[in-house]
């Protein structure tokens, strides 16, 4: 069972805190089943075998459960794609097109777009993932808008 | 394979990650999960480094830079392949073209974990010099780091082909000089990537010129030495 769980270690490749969590899971689903077969009349090694063979191979085990748990790189790579993203899409592509609208007039004022991205960024609050990403892509947009009522 | 998954098997388990290219684990998965997850990221970077300037410049650039580094790559990849083969490596030409797309995925995200700090400057200052060299900059820092993971991986990989190591490793050396002479001009010959302020957009700007002349001339308009056209 520890060289398993080791080959599942050294395959699962997510943060330390997740990959404690995540094996210790783990083990005791192991050690459950290794008890059932043991209950059913096998000695502790076969038990064990018996046990690691239901779980399957130890690669696709760890691809699994990264697949489940290893989202903090992606977070993290969310965190710094969308606010960038984001900002250049309003820039170029949001603020020219309210420009052409006959609604400019309107929305041309600071305020009226700092609510609108306000408004914008409030249903992504429950957007787990990149979270951390939220502040960079409030702050990128203010200073886009503000940029832009410096030029007005 | 997961896309964005092969970045973190590169940054958090690089030896079993160079030891399942050694195996040839699922290399045309790895190479399919690196370009995408590398040209997107390469993309974007392009894109901030082109919203100096433009709509156009911004799309060129997100284009434009994911083309540098992957024609730098095949224009490269022939002479690190046979050089090695020349000197006892067992590698497959795939498994070069592996290595080398490792050191460009590490390259695309560190430029990914730069954006932000890119955009920021790019926000608030509207100084060009400025803001062309501390790009130099970064992607100094990046390639360089970059290449260093292609160094290791490749000394790693070839470790048991006793044959000819410590030339390979000589050739490796220059192969990483000449591999960051070629991309060099090749970002030269496909500028502008920022676009100057006073020039209007144009996909490509007239041959001629050199890289390393003009970093100095904005180096020295910096410091107050003369003023780059």
């Amino acid at each position: 069972m520890e060289a398993y769980l080791r080959e599942v270690r050294r395959r699962l490749r997510v943060d330390s805190a997740t990959e404690e969590a995540v094996l210790a899971e783990l083990r005791a689903h192991l050690e459950e089943a290794t008890v059932v077969h043991q209950a059913m009349g096998l000695s502790r090694e076969r038990a064990e075998a018996r046990a690691i063979e239901q779980f399957g191979d130890a690669r696709k085990v760890a691809g699994q459960l990264r697949g489940v748990h290893g989202s903090s790189f992606n977070q993290a790579l969310l965190a710094a794609f969308l606010p960038v993203a984001l900002t250049i899409v309003l820039k170029w592509v949001a603020i020219p097109l309210l420009r052409l609208s006959a609604a400019w007039q309107v929305v041309t004022s600071p305020a009226f777009l700092s609510v609108a991205a306000l408004l914008l960024l409030l249903p992504t609050l429950r957007w787990e993932k990149w979270r951390y990403g939220l502040p960079a892509w409030g702050f990128f947009w203010a200073i886009t808008i503000l940029g832009l009522a410096a030029n007005l | 394979m997961n896309e964005f998954a092969v970045v973190e098997d590169i940054l958090r388990n690089r030896r079993g990650f160079f030891d399942e290219i050694r195996e040839g684990i699922e290399i045309p998965a790895k190479i399919r999960a690196m370009l995408v997850s590398s040209v997107l990221f390469l993309a974007l970077y392009g894109a901030v480094l082109g919203s100096t300037h433009s709509l156009l410049q911004t799309i060129s650039s997100a284009i434009k830079l994911p083309i540098l580094f992957l024609i730098t790559l095949i224009i490269c990849l022939p002479t690190l392949y046979f050089f090695n083969v020349l000197f006892g490596s067992r590698q497959s030409l795939s498994q070069s073209f592996a290595l080398i797309l490792t050191a460009i995925t590490v390259t695309a995200v560190l430029l990914l974990s730069f954006a932000p700090i890119t955009l920021f400057f790019m926000l608030t200052t509207s100084h060009y010099q400025f803001f062309k060299l501390l790009n130099v900059g970064i992607f100094a820092i990046t390639g360089f780091i970059g290449v260093t993971f292609l160094y290791r991986g490749m000394q790693y990989v070839s470790q048991e082909d006793e044959e000819g190591k410590r030339t390979r490793s000589r050739v490796l050396q220059l192969w990483i000089l000449i591999y960051g002479f070629v991309g060099s001009q090749m970002a030269w010959t496909l500028r502008p990537f920022i676009g100057s302020p006073d020039l209007p957009f144009e996909p490509f700007r007239q041959l001629g010129g050199n890289f390393y002349v003009n970093i100095i001339a904005s180096i020295a308009e910096i410091l107050g030495f003369v003023i780059v056209k």
